[in-house]
């Protein structure tokens, strides 16, 4: 049984509590985690708060609708709206995202700091790529990123190997924070060996080590400010009891580019673009069947990517799905689909994730944060050549049948018909919910910048108009990166960790 | 210091100020007990008309950690007869079910904030006027919950509307019955009745075409018709996890495939459709040019997948390939 970290748990807080710490860290993710491990390291006295609970990995369910329930917030139905409803989903357990993602490792792409720093130079000063780089080194060490081993790679990674390979696309192996990895095809619902070096795994367990403490299950609901410096954080326990937490010297909010700017709205803290310009990586994915068994639930969960058609705006990666999941991406209804998942072991489902133009609000509602985005013509078009550029790459792979899924448009395309796909493109949908899409990677809802009118914190990643209070996640990001964004998000906390731990 | 007893005779004012002046409630202290109530306040013949005395019980959710309660009916005999519970196929009769919170930020009279609430709205009540109930509650004696006193006050359109209706609670038993079987469900106006639920296993079952000689897992075995298995654990799941508006929206997606059929030539509502019409009917859903039909089977197909899939006989036949590294 593996040690549990949280001091507190808020199922069982039932009067109202009160506690002090140097440093008030809000969300316990990548972001949330780097900071509270960089701050304790330094003697600094830290709690971080989570809203969800403390989950074991030996407690992770195994099924998609127990998983769901436990780990991901609101059973993963969060939807963003706008001209096409699109899911996203977040973690909402001690660990955040980290717990139930794919462990994919990126580093900031030089050309999308490149982009920042054009945009706003003083920012390409004061966040220099050295600077970034040099952190992702450090926690890429800690956290055992490596490329994914042939061996728990599992047929489907390997296949989008050989159907690239084929078409003679870049690709390669995904790198990835595990140690241990069996190849499980779990890292969606946790991984029940505690192989996927989850923040829970990893960095929470160092920041405890030097002291830093962990309330799980306490909801903050507004940051407290007093002569325009943030004192601390108030909110609800999960047993509904009120808490406030002061903070001594800092408030720091790593609670998601939703949650964030919700908590700065909630506390009256409207200064800058809070709340607008959600950026995210809309993804596609595209099924196909081929004649020996794949077993897509089984290997590493992410394990192989296609970035050949990044200049296109789109990665591709094989999905490690559970069996419900993988089972609703196969097409047809009734005996058909009952049919099809007789021989469920021989698809795969493979996605495009689309670095997209659009932009959303986030805003809170009176119980749950309300979302829009949409999608630009110039997005649905990318969304349209991911979904042309998937179904190339699995009939290159030996596919027997691909199903593009666009209404409209052949709902299966055969081996040897690459005319049709072509076809797909040039006459395929341009409406945005003819696409079946989900919204992953959620950035730019409290911008980071130097003019104080277009962006929410200053380069060193204090508020802007208060004093005391930093925002760490990916709510800083300028815009989207067009890659997996975890170790990208730890490397921006680690440094805003430095500047907190200086102010 | 007051004692419930000394209670039963005082005055709606008196009870009132005894609201406004009593004393904070510990949470901790309530959680796992039954508390015996007796009605205070009310004319002779309402309380003949309704009762006189009952239990109310605390009992803290292993799952969610919210403190919850429900009220057991008690047979009347006599306001100091031992408390004897009316029962239904054995089990106590319970009603009235709530969920206690602290007073901060509910709305309530002036001065009615000195210990906890007893909320009836955020629990799982039938539709009807205990939605909008309250019952602040406080100690009679400082640092002690062994006698309570509460009263009921009802909150319509954010105007709160004070009612005589008060009552004493004293400290009975350690709670030996609680009604759930599992998690307490949300409240009913987010969930499906019965009757669509039964729909959307029946859409379910029409989407997933198992059973028969359609579904075989990789050995051939047939995979078990969706009828046969265990969905309970999804419903109780999503009875309480989704977020608001998803739950919202499902019912008019349901609906809509349920009723769609007659008015698109089959004449007849989805439930009453033979199987093979169901399956063309569903064919021709995930193919219209309607977003929303197609949105809707989408999404009935992916919850269908989810609850047959929690089903561990389901599963089993899948699992037991083993993980490439070896370790299972």
């Amino acid at each position: 049984m593996s040690a549990r970290l949280c001091e507190l748990d808020g199922r069982r807080v039932a009067r109202k509590l009160r506690a002090e710490a140097d440093v008030v860290v809000v969300g316990s993710g990548p972001a949330g985690a780097t900071v509270a491990r960089h701050l304790a390291a330094q003697g600094v006295g830290v709690i971080v708060l989570e809203e969800g609970p403390e989950v074991l990995p030996e407690e992770y369910p195994r099924s998609a609708v127990r998983a769901m329930a436990g780990l991901y917030r609101d059973m993963g139905t969060t939807i963003a709206f706008g001209n096409v409803s699109m899911p996203y989903l977040q973690g909402r357990v001690v660990g955040g995202t980290s717990v139930v993602n794919g462990a994919i490792s990126w580093r900031l792409p030089a050309e999308v700091h490149a982009e920042w720093a054009r945009a706003d130079p003083a920012l390409g000063d004061a966040l220099r790529h050295e600077a970034i780089a040099a952190a992702e080194e450090r926690l890429e060490a800690r956290l055992e990123v490596h490329p994914t081993e042939p061996s728990v790679a599992g047929a489907k990674n390997l296949l989008l190997g050989r159907g690239a390979e084929a078409l003679g696309v870049a690709h390669r192996p995904i790198r990835r924070n595990v140690s241990g990895c069996v190849g499980e095809g779990a890292c969606l619902s946790g991984c029940p060996h505690g192989a996927k070096l989850s923040m829970d795994r990893s960095f929470l367990p160092d920041a405890v080590a030097s002291g830093a403490r962990i309330f799980a299950g306490m909801c903050v609901s507004r940051v407290t400010v007093e002569r325009g410096r943030a004192t601390g954080v108030v909110g609800r326990s999960a047993a509904g009891a009120r808490f406030e937490v002061r903070a001594r010297r800092a408030v720091v909010l790593a609670a998601s580019a939703i949650q964030t700017p919700c908590i700065l709205l909630r506390s009256g803290l409207r200064h800058g673009p809070v709340g607008d310009g959600l950026a995210a990586h809309p993804g596609v994915s595209v099924t196909g069947r081929f004649a020996e068994p794949v077993r897509a639930w089984r290997g590493a969960t992410q394990g192989h990517e296609v970035t050949g058609y990044r200049s296109e705006g789109l990665k591709l990666e094989a999905l490690g799905f559970d069996l419900a999941i993988l089972a609703s991406r196969l097409p047809g209804v009734g005996p058909e689909l009952g049919r099809r998942l007789g021989e469920l072991e021989r698809y795969a489902v493979w996605g495009a994730a689309v670095r997209a133009e659009g932009r959303g609000t986030v805003r809170p509602g009176p119980t749950h944060p309300f979302v829009t985005y949409s999608l630009t013509p110039d997005d649905v078009k990318k969304a349209r050549r991911g979904v042309r550029r998937l179904a190339e790459v699995l009939l290159a792979a030996g596919a027997e049948e691909v199903y593009p899924g666009v209404p409209g448009f052949d709902p299966v395309v055969r081996a040897g018909d690459r005319a049709a796909l072509e076809r797909l493109e040039r006459e395929g949908s341009l409406v945005a919910s003819d696409y079946a899409m989900s919204m992953t990677h959620l950035f730019g809802t409290a911008r980071m910048g130097s003019d104080p009118r277009r962006s929410v914190v200053r380069p060193d990643f204090r508020h802007h108009a208060t004093g005391a209070l930093y925002v760490a996640d990916s709510s800083v990001f300028p815009t989207n990166l067009g890659v997996n964004p975890q170790i990208a998000i730890m490397a921006l906390a680690e440094l805003c960790a430095g500047h907190v731990a200086q102010a | 210091m007051t004692t419930a007893r000394e209670l039963r005779t005082a005055s709606r004012r008196a009870l009132r100020d005894h609201i406004v002046h009593g004393h904070p409630v510990d949470p901790r202290e309530l959680e796992g007990w039954v508390y015996r109530g007796t009605s205070l306040g009310l004319p002779d013949f309402v309380a003949k008309l309704s009762w006189k005395t009952f239990q109310k019980t605390f009992y803290r959710d292993p799952t969610s950690g919210r403190l919850l309660g429900w009220n057991v009916r008690l047979e009347q005999d006599g306001i100091d007869a031992p408390s004897r519970p009316k029962l239904r196929r054995g089990r106590p009769v319970t009603e009235w079910h709530y969920e206690v919170i602290p007073p901060e930020g509910v709305p309530m009279p002036r001065g009615f904030d000195r210990g906890l609430v007893i909320d009836y709205g955020r629990a799982d009540n039938p539709p009807g006027y205990v939605q909008l109930l309250k019952d602040p509650l406080v100690a009679l004696a400082p640092g002690s919950a062994d006698e309570l006193l509460g009263v009921s006050y009802a909150v319509v359109a954010g105007r709160c509307i004070e009612t005589p209706t008060y009552f004493t609670l004293e400290r009975e038993a350690r709670i030996d019955f609680v009604p759930y079987d599992e998690a307490p469900r949300a409240p009913r106006p987010l969930r499906l009745s019965e009757t669509e639920r039964r729909w959307a296993e029946e859409l379910f079952a029409a989407i997933l075409g198992t059973g028969g000689t359609a579904g075989t897992d990789g050995d051939g075995e047939r995979l078990p018709p969706f009828e046969a298995t265990d969905r309970s654990v999804f419903w109780r799941h999503f009875d309480a996890a989704p977020a608001p508006l998803v739950r919202a929206g499902l019912r008019p997606m349901l609906h809509t495939l349920v009723f769609l059929p007659l008015v698109s030539g089959f004449r007849k509502p989805f439930y009453k459709l033979a199987p093979e019409e169901r399956a063309r009917f569903l064919a021709a859903a995930a193919h219209s040019r309607r977003y929303f039909v197609r949105q809707a089977v989408v999404t009935l197909k992916m919850l269908a997948c989810f609850a047959y899939f929690d089903d561990p006989r389901v599963r089993a036949p899948f699992e037991a390939v083993p993980p490439l590294g070896g370790a299972a």
